[in-house]
């Protein structure tokens, strides 16, 4: 009896939302930033071997791998941090995210910004044809995913001001 | 869709804040709603409803034709 009320409490004290909020295994929970922060380094970690192995850490392989880890760590970390936090679990989170108008905006704005991407890569892409020209796939890439990233904000700006 | 929301919410003494709190979405949500610029799925009237322990026809109806037909 004792030990079923200690885990209900305990369940339920693990349970609360926190500023980080948890990641759900099974019926218990854990700090998702236990989970988060070990994973998010070793992914920087091999991030760092990858750049000393594929010769893109510089002159001095060891600091630059160094560099390269530490750089990404934050970013992998945060990366892990989202696919894996129960969103359920975080202070100040709404318990359904979808039921709300900035889920409307967001949907009215990624589908604008799929039309948007279309055309003006439409558009580029007859300008290249025409004129001959040669740029680099990276910086065409580069310029397709600026275009849709700001398509998509400024979209959900606008629909947020409208209300 | 016209909607009773903000008489209701008054009658309870409920801020905005609060009503969005009791169904688990965005205070903004409760605003547009109010102001009819943002249509609740079928869910989540049916908590509004039960929230002020109403039908769902007490709180929405639909916007008057504009044709008058």
């Amino acid at each position: 009896m004792y030990n079923e009320l200690y885990t209900w409490e305990t369940a339920m004290i693990d349970d609360a939302p926190t500023r980080w909020g948890r990641v759900r295994f099974g019926r218990g929970t854990v700090p998702a930033m236990r989970l988060a922060a070990p994973i998010g380094a070793l992914l920087a970690a091999g991030f760092g071997v990858v750049a000393v192995l594929s010769d893109a850490a510089g002159p001095r392989p060891l600091v630059g791998g160094t560099v390269v880890a530490l750089v990404s760590f934050a970013g992998l970390t945060g990366l892990v941090w989202a696919m894996l936090v129960d969103r359920r679990t975080l202070r100040g989170a709404t318990d359904r995210p979808e039921e709300s108008v900035e889920t409307v905006w967001f949907d009215a704005a990624a589908r604008g910004a799929f039309t948007d991407t279309l055309i003006v890569t439409g558009i580029a892409l007859a300008l290249l044809a025409v004129t001959g020209a040669d740029i680099p796939a990276i910086a065409a890439l580069t310029g397709t995913v600026v275009v849709a990233l700001t398509s998509v904000s400024v979209r959900y700006l606008v629909a947020r001001r409208r209300g | 869709m016209r909607n009773t929301l903000p008489e209701l919410r008054r009658e309870h003494g409920w801020s905005q804040q609060r009503l969005a709190d009791e169904l688990g979405v965005t205070r903004q949500t409760i605003i547009s709603i109010e102001k009819g610029r943002f249509d609740p799925s079928l869910p989540l009237a049916f908590r509004l409803a039960a929230v002020f322990g109403r039908a769902i026809e007490d709180i929405f109806s639909p916007d008057p034709d504009p044709a008058g037909s």
